[in-house]
């Protein structure tokens, strides 16, 4: 670890995951894809990152349905009531 | 035959839908329940709009969708983001990254990724399962987070919108994505993908 600047791109996941977040909705410049494959070969944790963040953004795509079907908190029953209410007021 | 709207049968249709929504984006049992109340009232007092261009459900989710983000730009949820990023920069690094010794700037050891179980992933009966991690993960994260985090990871919006309609400026933006990410792949990884 001779090289400052080598030991600032291999030594800052923070960095690293910033860039891999980033470029799964934009192109890097070519600066940051250097810096983020060189992070990488030397990095096994941020390997996983990469791919763990993947499967992330795949399962949480269209997940709003998922969330919600069937819903999982139960509007109360006084509340349904006074809803009601209010919509037979304005009727 | 156009679509006609049904306002009797809205609460037992959408009262829990549209309220489990509005949890998941606003993380409060009474906000939420006013939420829900102020979509029916106003699309109510609004039904003349309804074009049944849509569905009646689709029509009432952006109205409940609007109030949600009428209700972070009012509070606190998207005000002092510059403060609340460096404020709280200091424990988010610590919590994964090394900040002293030989391995400064690295994952510390407790929070690197490490490999994942994929069976628990890809069985389907779990589904349900996941989804409450899921809602588990959400609930967990600073609040701060979570509008940004939905708006990009579940509803898939762009960047761009986003950052208008929940007023960021680029570089908070990418802060909070970085944030929402690594936190949420270390809930998963503890409560889910951990689990043998």
């Amino acid at each position: 670890m001779a090289f400052p600047l080598f030991k600032k791109i291999v030594y800052n996941c923070k960095r690293a995951t910033l860039l891999i977040v980033k470029k799964e909705e934009q192109q890097l410049t070519t600066i940051e894809k250097v810096q983020l494959s060189i992070h990488l070969h030397f990095c096994n944790p941020c390997k996983r990152f990469v791919k763990q963040s993947e499967l992330i953004d795949h399962t949480l795509k269209h997940s709003e349905e998922i969330l919600l079907d069937p819903p999982v908190y139960s509007l109360p029953e006084e509340t349904r009531i006074k809803i009601q209410q209010e919509l037979t007021k304005i009727n | 035959m156009s679509v006609s709207l049904q306002p009797s049968a809205w609460i037992s249709l959408y009262g829990d839908y549209f309220y489990s929504m509005a949890m998941i984006k606003t993380g409060n049992k009474e906000l939420a329940e006013d939420l829900v109340q102020d979509t029916f009232l106003s699309a109510y007092k609004a039904k003349e709009s309804f074009k049944g261009n849509s569905s009646e459900k689709t029509w009432l989710t952006a109205i409940l969708k609007n109030k949600i983000v009428d209700y972070y730009r009012k509070k606190d949820v998207l005000r002092n983001t510059d403060q609340y990023l460096s404020e709280s920069e200091q424990s988010f690094d610590s919590s994964f990254f090394t900040t002293e010794g030989n391995h400064a700037g690295h994952w510390t050891t407790a929070a690197a990724p490490k490999d994942w179980h994929m069976e628990n992933a890809d069985n389907q009966l779990n589904k349900s399962e996941f989804n409450k991690i899921l809602q588990y993960c959400i609930q967990k994260m600073p609040p701060k987070l979570v509008p940004v985090f939905l708006a990009r990871f579940v509803e898939e919006e762009k960047a761009e919108t986003i950052c208008k309609e929940l007023q960021l400026t680029s570089s908070n933006y990418w802060v909070i994505i970085h944030r929402a990410k690594v936190l949420m792949r270390s809930c998963l990884e503890k409560n889910w993908f951990d689990i043998k």
